[in-house]
Parts: structure tokens; C-alpha cells; sequence
């Protein structure tokens, strides 16, 4: 069943596997759990923590002006919270779609294509395809995009459009 | 011989090259026109003219041209001097010679530039970053080197590589990796204040402390060194 249009985000903490295997499973578990400390405190009413997946998460959002808002946000809080025992080094990816509901998942192209996005942000980047930017009608959002151009995704068949947002 | 492509460069506009699997060589250089040497024809387009291609494609361009490249898994390589330069490739080594300004992104391949005078934004999974000089960089890797030759700032974030840096003037750096050593160089007198963190390895700094920018280091497992060129 295909679920009303919404924000799909993925996040996904670079250089996990090296922490976890220069620190040891108590630290990337105690980093873990800052992590969604963090994201449940700064999910507005209506966003949800879809599933997690190792050290990442899909996120929902119903609006992407607040999707935004929201995950420049945990940006900010991730950075703030980041300490030696929890580098939280975080990356967001993000689309704009409808995926199809399979419980409490979300499965679909849109989905993938959020998924695909998040490879290719760096430490501390939130990229969005052209279909969140385009969902950004108002100019009131203080957001600033970068465009990157049509980028080329595996197993996506057309290039997307990908943005870099952040705090203007 | 397939003759090649060419149209008059309108004024201003961007070059976009894209491609699911081709190896891309833009070259910027003294002409007026851009030439296909290799791909399908361009097309002016509301963005710019637009050059797609399989296999191999390669575009002559004015000098100072902005050019975007996105690539699935091909090598990137952009000769001569452009402008402003964005290239994503899934899988490929990105080689840049002198450009304004760039944003590069490779998944596992290295990624190379000679001359970025202005914001140079790198990142790759997998490979390693060799920057010759640029204006402010942002480095990221996974899990390979970074090397900086002469820059005026610098954020990096590595997984396990190491970084040796070399800092133009005084300037902001902040250097953050989970294992690997960190070399940063700077100019003769200069005097930085510092935040030098190891978790586990040697941390030495030849300069005095000062208010001549910023230097922040913090690794998890290996050596630092401030040092005087």
C-alpha cells in the first residue's frame, strides 16, 4: 500500500567499523545508544525512526521543509554531542517520494534512491535529490543548496539531481 | 574518423558531462567553442550544454569553463583550467589539474588534484586525496591517505589513513581521524594555538603557541607532529 508523500532520510555514521574495531563493542554501543538518544529527543511529531540498520538509520518525515529543518539539526546536536568515546561522524541522505508501506516498513524505489543518496554524502553532509528541493517553495526555509549536479547511482536508471544543504 | 562535434560555447554557461559507465576527460583550454572528441552530440540545454556518452567520452571547452560530471563508475579526468568543477563518479579515480573552485566525490577510487584555488571539497570511501595547492579543503576518507601539499585551511575526517598537511599560512585546521599518524607542516615562525589529542601515540609540536590560527588534531590511535618547513 503506498503510503501518502513524504521525506525519506538515511543516516549512517562514517568510519564506524574502524571505531568499533579501534575501541572495542562497548564504545560503539555506548555510541549507538547516544545516537538514538539524540535522534528520538529531535524527531518532530509525525517524523518516526523507521528501522535501524547496524549503525544507521531510515528516518520518515511527512514535510520536507521540516525534514530539513530536523536533520540539519541532528547535524548540529550529533556534532555538539561527537566526544572520543563517540565520534559521531554522521551522513544524511534524503528523497522525496512515495514508498510503499509493508508494516511498519517502507519499501520502494523512492526508498533506494534515498539509500543510494546517503553514499554519497561526506562527514557531517546532508545531500537531497532535486525532489526535496523542489518541495522547498517558500524561500522562508534559512537553508542554502549546493548543487552537485546529475549524479549517476547504481541501480538508479537515471541520473538524479543531488544537493548539498545546509544552514544558510 | 568520426568528425567531431562542435557548437559555439554560449556565454556563462555550464558544462554538463554525464555517463552510467564512460571514462571522462574534459579539457579546459583557449578556444571559443566546445568540441566533442569523443560522445554523443551536445545539446544547449536550460542548464548549460549537456554532453552524455558510453565507453569514453572527451570534451574540449573554453578555458575557465564551470563543469559538472557525474559518472557511474568511469575515471574522471579534468585537464587545463576550468572554473567551478563538480564531479561524481560511483566507482573511478578523479584526476584534476587546475580548476576555481571544486566538490569531487568518488565511492573507492583516488582522487587527484594538482591546483584548486579556491574551496576544494574531496571525498572518497576508499581511496586516497592528493591535493597539490588549494584555498580552503575539506577532506574526507574512509579509509585511505590524505596528503595536502600547500593549503590555507583544512577539515579533514579520516577512518585510518594517514595525513600529512601542509598549511600555506595561518589558517584554521581541524583534523580528525580514528587511527593513522597526522603530520601537519607549517611556515617558519609560525605561531598556532593548538588542541593536539592522541589516543594512543606520540605528539609533538615545534612551534610556540600563538594566536597565528587554529590547529586542532584529535586521533584515536597515532602520532601527531606540528613542524616547521
Amino acid at each position: 500500500m503506498n503510503v501518502a508523500p513524504g521525506a525519506i532520510a538515511f543516516t549512517d555514521i562514517v568510519g564506524f567499523t574502524e571505531f568499533t574495531a579501534e575501541r572495542g563493542d562497548a564504545d560503539a554501543l555506548a555510541a549507538l545508544d547516544l545516537q538514538d538518544q539524540i535522534v528520538r529527543d529531535t524527531l518532530p511529531p509525525g517524523a518516526r525512526v523507521v528501522k535501524e540498520l547496524g549503525d544507521g538509520l531510515m528516518l520518515w518525515f511527512p514535510d520536507a521543509a521540516t525534514a530539513l529543518r530536523t536533520c540539519l539539526d541532528l547535524h548540529h546536536r550529533l556534532e555538539e554531542a561527537a566526544s572520543d568515546t563517540a565520534p559521531l561522524w554522521v551522513r544524511m541522505g534524503m528523497h522525496w517520494g512515495c514508498p510503499t508501506a509493508r508494516g511498519d516498513d517502507l519499501i520502494g524505489n523512492d526508498v533506494n534512491l534515498a539509500a543510494r543518496i546517503v553514499d554519497m554524502a561526506g562527514p557531517g553532509e546532508l545531500l537531497v535529490s532535486e525532489h526535496v528541493r523542489a518541495q522547498i517553495t517558500s524561500g522562508r526555509e534559512d537553508v542554502r543548496f549546493e548543487e552537485l549536479g546529475p549524479v549517476v547511482m547504481k541501480g538508479i536508471p537515471e541520473p538524479v539531481g543531488l544537493f548539498r544543504a545546509s544552514r544558510d | 574518423m568520426t568528425p567531431h562535434k562542435s557548437i559555439p560555447a554560449p556565454p556563462g554557461a555550464v558544462l554538463r558531462v554525464t555517463s552510467r559507465s564512460a571514462r571522462v576527460t574534459v579539457t579546459g583550454e583557449d578556444r571559443s567553442d566546445i568540441v566533442v572528441e569523443k560522445g554523443d552530440e551536445p545539446a544547449v540545454g536550460p542548464d548549460g550544454v549537456e554532453v552524455k556518452g558510453s565507453g569514453r567520452v572527451k570534451v574540449r571547452c573554453p578555458a575557465g569553463t564551470d563543469v559538472v560530471v557525474g559518472t557511474g563508475s568511469g575515471n574522471v579526468e579534468l585537464h587545463g583550467r576550468l572554473g567551478d568543477a563538480r564531479v561524481t563518479t560511483g566507482s573511478g579515480t578523479i584526476e584534476v589539474e587546475e580548476v576555481r573552485a571544486l566538490d569531487a566525490r568518488t565511492g573507492s577510487g583516488d582522487v587527484e588534484v594538482d591546483e584548486c584555488t579556491e574551496r576544494c571539497r574531496l571525498k572518497t570511501e576508499s581511496g586516497t586525496v592528493r591535493v597539490g595547492r588549494a584555498g580552503e579543503a575539506d577532506l574526507a576518507t574512509g579509509s585511505g591517505s590524505v596528503e595536502a601539499e600547500l593549503v590555507s585551511g583544512a577539515r579533514i575526517k579520516t577512518g585510518s589513513g594517514s595525513v600529512e598537511l601542509g598549511l600555506a599560512e595561518a589558517g584554521g585546521v581541524d583534523v580528525k581521524a580514528h587511527s593513522g599518524s597526522v603530520t601537519i607542516s607549517v611556515p617558519p615562525g609560525l605561531r598556532p594555538a593548538t588542541s593536539l589529542r592522541s589516543g594512543s601515540g606520540k605528539v609533538r609540536c615545534d612551534c610556540d603557541e600563538g594566536d597565528d590560527g587554529e590547529i586542532r588534531v584529535k586521533v584515536g590511535s597515532g602520532s601527531i607532529a606540528v613542524v616547521e618547513r
